[in-house]
């Protein structure tokens, strides 16, 4: 076409093109604060020409493709960004939860207050409200356990509600995703435009996802996208979407883990171990490292100084004379059985040795054939087999039987297995979970506290109740403590009718430096009546230990020993219980506070309560610094990308200016093709 | 590089919101005082004042234990020089009435006063502290551990028992010291044997001629080698014998050994010609080297005799020696053997009573060092605890300068961002068109 609707033709495409370009400006200016939105660009190109006259005539412009400002690659890292940096901060936040809760939960000042309770009443041992007072102290510190555990039961709680909202919202991201994916494949056919508003819906929404879990993304033919999460399952596949539940975990109800229901749908498979990034990935890195262990240190603690406490109340007597009872009720060893398991066996447990015990969950497999398997679930070690006698050392366990059923002991635990197991069955066992929860003071009568050492040694003989001392020998028996084995040579006594009643140990020969002299341990008043055990000591060495054993649980002996280098025929000592004034069990109590127990003898409470607290200070601050990184990551990747596809107002504005000139201008050329016309009209 | 119009505001916005956080944690550090109120500011800092805290707290139940020991060391250390007073006095008394002058009523005076000091002695014995615990029972402390019997002599209810406190890491004091150690178990005698007179030795034999008694004494003698002394004495379980005779030749000594009551498997160990006042050197067997002491004075009456007995020592309690005196006293006065008999007798108790006040002594003594002890420790742990006191507050107490520095440069930031971000969302060539 030429000459004047040549101009006229030219310049209405040129008025068509300024028209959608100013439409387009329209838009971005429109979306300028739309999420996710990338600012549009017309690209125009000239129309073919006209070969006319031997010339080339331009017949004007067209809109080629309505082009978004686009790179997969900064959409792409501000994806990951997002991943990291909210998983990232909902680990710090959680665990600024925890930090508050367990650093303003006073559990250093109650136990501090507990032993020094203990020194009170080793100082006045006779007196009651000393006594009350460390009831008092008692009850104050289990109460301190249990509201601590209690609210950190509570954080768990909340970690439950949070993944089951995030696996909500996946849910509905990813289904959104595959709709998405859909409409675009449908769309992408259709002349050569793109739909660039669902493009953009679609990136958003896959941000939204990240910020949930961390996902990958990856282009398929026709537009759509697949979406894999961080373990390599699908979770978007072209225009079909896979769900995730939040499901019970296998051995503990209580406790939500993340189920996949895959293309078959219906099994729900565990996959929380392997998600990272979002806030999902966030929690479930905060249940497994800070508040499983925190709950579970927590528990130690209290295991601990409860056992210990216990152990040490029924080495002593109370204000009656009678053995002290226990101060405490620990925690039981919480075990749970694997849902798949198809045997009949039941696993109860006890804490058996303190010093071993460890903040740690295990896992109990039988192997068939009376064999077993011990896994440490939060370190993934597997126990090896000890087959020695005595407790199985750190790293090992053992089976024995005993009345037909199997006991497992390992890490300070015993369990009793009752029933049969099925090959392959499974436990989970969690020794300290419950410590803190359910730790109770259960002696009210402050006459129970166990002051008083189990035996006083006297020299002399008790007639009737009043002390006769006629000895005329340089012997002495010690004052006497307590001791778990009896060392060889020992005189043992064992088997009395009751605990702890007199002792009288008579010499029944004399003799001096060197000589061997024999003496009897009798029951009875005087040397001769119920004698229980006999012995011989050197005079002038280092003595002989006559061990008196403890009934029962858990055993042990109260070792004194007699020595000296000069004795005569008759002499005599007395073991007599201890009285009111005595103090020494109440000594011991007061020195356990200090006493390195857990940890095989490595730490003291304080030092577990120190190890709680700044594992959790040391976790927060790591977390905020990597928050902030990651903050900053996603600053910087948001940055660039919106550098390249956000609207900026101003330039916006150019354009209208630019496309408003260019519109006038094509008007202003039809105007003249117009006169042109008109002037040739004239003419005729 | 291009910046898009919500990204501006999107960092203008995180800009801000960061200086404001900032801004409150140090508000909050200036309005508390601790720098560590946010405890993942500084772990390390936060876990050093975790274990300061519970030094602290483990060196105050240190201190409260060192000072209960303090007060009951200094209750029984002033009850026990209490009855050093009162023994001193008993001592004088015993002296004053070991003495041919005195009469009668001088001895019925002293009887009178020495019932009084047994029941003091009793009283102070069961010396109770503030919270009506007996000091000195043992275990025993809710019973008078010492009960006076209608004959005089003394039980002791209570038994050895020692209150120990801990008043440091691995250190204890005793901050008791049980009563049958004081006051039942004292060495008798001079602490290896003693001397036991026959009652013969100052009463006429019937048919002699009135008032012709023997004025002998002997003891308390000391021990020349002690080792084999102990082995006669205490593993043999043996006695000596000592017989002074006024035979018509004059006078003479036999000293026999044997073992157990009957003196079994007697025979004479020494014997010689008797010197009113000489020593008599005993050996524990016939030929042996001598063993010990002792010394005698005056004689028996002519064609008597007079027999000690040399027992081993054991034990006596200190109310058994008052009895003993007051026993002594009731012996009467006047004639030579009444005389002789009391002097014996007041002998034995002040050698009793001198053996008890080294009892004494040695207890006091090792109060004392208990009481040095708990006070060394004592102001060491008082030091220790303000040094402990002054490094946490060092690591937790707020730097005010610096902190409130920080505030300043705060806040003059935020004010800037803010005014920044206000003019610069100004511009817009929308203004323009």
């Amino acid at each position: 076409m030429s000459g004047v609707s040549g101009i006229l033709s030219s310049a209405l495409s040129g008025l068509q093109v300024a028209q959608d370009a100013l439409q387009v400006t329209g838009n971005n200016i429109a979306n300028v604060n739309t999420p996710g939105y990338s600012q549009e660009s017309v690209v125009q190109s000239s129309l073919p020409t006209t070969f006319l006259g031997g010339q080339y005539y331009g017949n004007g412009a067209q809109v080629s493709s309505v082009q978004r400002a686009y790179s997969s690659f900064l959409q792409s890292q501000v994806w990951s960004a997002t991943a990291q940096a909210s998983g990232q901060s909902t680990l710090s936040s959680s665990l600024q939860d925890l930090l508050g809760t367990l650093s303003g939960g006073a559990i250093a000042s109650s136990i501090n207050q507990f032993f020094s309770g203990a020194a009170q009443v080793a100082a006045s041992p006779e007196s009651i409200p000393a006594r009350q007072a460390l009831l008092g102290n008692a009850q104050s510190l289990s109460q301190t356990f249990n509201s601590l555990a209690q609210q950190l039961d509570s954080i768990n709680a909340g970690v439950n509600r949070q993944i089951s909202q995030s696996i909500q919202e996946i849910n509905t991201l990813s289904s959104g995703v595959a709709q998405l994916n859909r409409q675009i494949a449908s769309l992408q056919g259709q002349g050569n435009g793109s739909p660039n508003s669902l493009l953009d819906q679609r990136d958003q929404l896959i941000t939204q996802l990240n910020a949930q879990v961390g996902v990958q993304v990856l282009p398929q033919t026709g537009g759509q996208v697949n979406v894999y999460l961080s373990n390599g399952q699908v979770l978007v596949a072209d225009g079909k979407a896979f769900s995730l539940q939040a499901q019970p975990s296998p051995y503990d109800g209580q406790s939500l883990n993340v189920g996949y229901l895959g293309p078959n749908g219906g099994s729900g498979a565990d996959i929380s171990a392997g998600l990272s990034g979002g806030v999902l990935g966030g929690l479930l890195q905060f249940r497994n490292q800070s508040l499983l262990p925190a709950q579970n240190g927590l528990g130690l603690l209290a295991d601990g100084l409860a056992a210990s406490v216990n152990a040490q109340q029924a080495q002593g007597l109370d204000l009656t004379g009678n053995p002290g009872a226990p101060l405490f009720q620990l925690g039981e060893v919480q075990i749970f059985a694997y849902q798949g398991n198809t045997g009949s066996a039941n696993v109860s447990g006890q804490i058996s040795n303190v010093a071993a015990l460890t903040a740690d969950n295990y896992i109990v497999s039988y192997q068939g054939g009376g064999q077993w398997s011990v896994q440490d679930q939060t370190t993934g070690k597997v126990l090896s087999s000890y087959s020695g006698t005595g407790a199985p050392p750190s790293g090992t366990f053992s089976v024995q039987s005993s009345g037909g059923a199997q006991v497992l002991s390992f890490a300070g635990v015993q369990l009793g297995v009752s029933g049969s197991p099925a090959n392959g069955d499974r436990f989970l066992v969690e020794p300290t979970h419950l410590g803190a929860v359910s730790l109770q003071t259960v002696l009210s009568n402050p006459a129970q506290i166990a002051a008083a050492s189990p035996y006083v040694s006297s020299p002399g003989q008790m007639v009737s109740g009043t002390l006769q001392n006629t000895n005329l020998g340089n012997l002495t028996l010690s004052s006497g403590s307590y001791v778990s084995t009896a060392p060889s040579g020992a005189t043992v006594v064992s088997g009395l009718a009751s605990f702890p009643s007199s002792l009288q140990i008579t010499l029944s020969s004399g003799g001096s430096s060197g000589n061997s002299v024999s003496y009897i341990v009798s029951s009875g008043s005087g040397a001769s009546s119920g004698v229980v055990a006999t012995g011989s000591v050197t005079l002038g060495g280092s003595g002989s230990f006559i061990d008196i054993a403890y009934p029962g649980n858990p055993g042990g002996y109260w070792q004194v020993n007699l020595s000296g280098s000069l004795a005569a025929s008759g002499d005599a000592f007395t073991l007599s219980p201890g009285g009111p004034g005595s103090n020494g069990n109440a000594v011991t109590l007061a020195a356990l506070g200090t006493a390195k127990i857990l940890s095989n003898g490595q730490g003291t409470f304080n030092d577990q309560t120190a190890q709680l607290l700044t594992q959790v200070t040391t976790q927060v601050q790591q977390a905020q610094s990597s928050a902030q990184a990651q903050g900053n990551v996603l600053s910087q990747a948001q940055a660039a990308q919106q550098s390249l596809s956000g609207v900026n107002l101003d330039q916006e504005a150019a354009n209208l200016i630019q496309y408003q000139q260019a519109y006038q201008a094509a008007a202003k050329a039809i105007s003249v093709g117009n006169s042109l016309f008109q002037s040739l009209l004239q003419a005729l | 590089m291009r910046v898009s119009t919500p990204e501006f505001y999107q960092s203008s916005l995180s800009g801000l919101l960061n200086q404001q956080s900032t801004l409150n944690n140090l508000s909050q550090q200036l309005s508390t005082g601790n720098a560590l109120i946010d405890p993942s500011s500084n772990p390390v800092a936060y876990a050093q004042t975790l274990n300061l805290s519970a030094r602290i707290a483990n060196l105050n139940q240190y201190q409260q234990s060192n000072n209960y020991a303090q007060q009951n060391l200094q209750l029984s250390s002033s009850t026990l020089q209490s009855v050093s007073t009162l023994i001193n006095q008993v001592q004088q008394l015993a002296v004053q009435m070991n003495n041919g002058t005195v009469n009668g009523n001088d001895l019925q005076n002293a009887v009178t006063a020495m019932q009084g000091n047994l029941q003091q002695l009793v009283q102070l014995a069961n010396t109770q502290d503030a919270n009506g615990s007996y000091i000195f029972g043992g275990s025993q402390t809710n019973r008078p551990p010492f009960q006076l019997q209608g004959d005089g002599s003394v039980q002791y209810l209570g038994d050895s028992a020692q209150k120990t406190l801990q008043i440091g890491p691995g250190l204890s004091v005793a901050s008791s010291q049980a009563g049958n150690a004081i006051f039942m178990n004292v060495p008798a005698g001079n602490g290896t044997f003693t001397v036991l007179p026959s009652g013969s030795n100052y009463t006429a034999p019937s048919g002699s001629v009135s008032g012709s008694v023997g004025t002998t004494t002997l003891g308390p003698g000391t021990v020349l080698d002690a080792q084999s002394a102990n082995d006669f004495f205490v593993a043999q379980g043996g006695q000596l014998v000592v017989t002074i005779n006024h035979g018509s030749s004059g006078l003479t000594y036999t000293v026999s050994s044997g073992v157990g009551s009957g003196m079994a498997s007697s025979g004479i160990v020494a014997s010689g010609v008797y010197t009113p006042g000489m020593s008599i050197s005993v050996p524990t067997t016939a030929g042996g080297g001598p063993a010990l002491r002792v010394g005698a004075e005056g004689a028996p009456a002519p064609g008597q005799s007079a027999t000690f007995t040399l027992q081993p020592a054991g034990t006596q309690s200190i109310f058994q020696t008052f009895q003993n005196l007051i026993n002594a006293f009731k012996a009467g006065s006047g004639s030579p053997g009444a005389n002789s008999q009391r002097a014996q007798g007041i002998s034995n108790a002040l050698e009793n009573l001198r053996q008890f006040q080294t009892t004494l002594l040695s207890a006091q003594a090792t109060m004392g060092s208990e009481l040095q002890q708990a006070q060394n420790v004592n102001s060491l742990n008082t030091n220790l605890l303000q040094q402990f006191q002054t490094t946490q507050g060092n690591l937790q107490d707020v730097s005010y300068p610096q902190v409130i520095t920080q505030f300043q440069q705060s806040s003059t930031a935020l004010q800037a961002a803010q005014k920044a971000f206000v003019q610069v969302q100004g511009l817009s060539l929308f203004k323009y068109i």
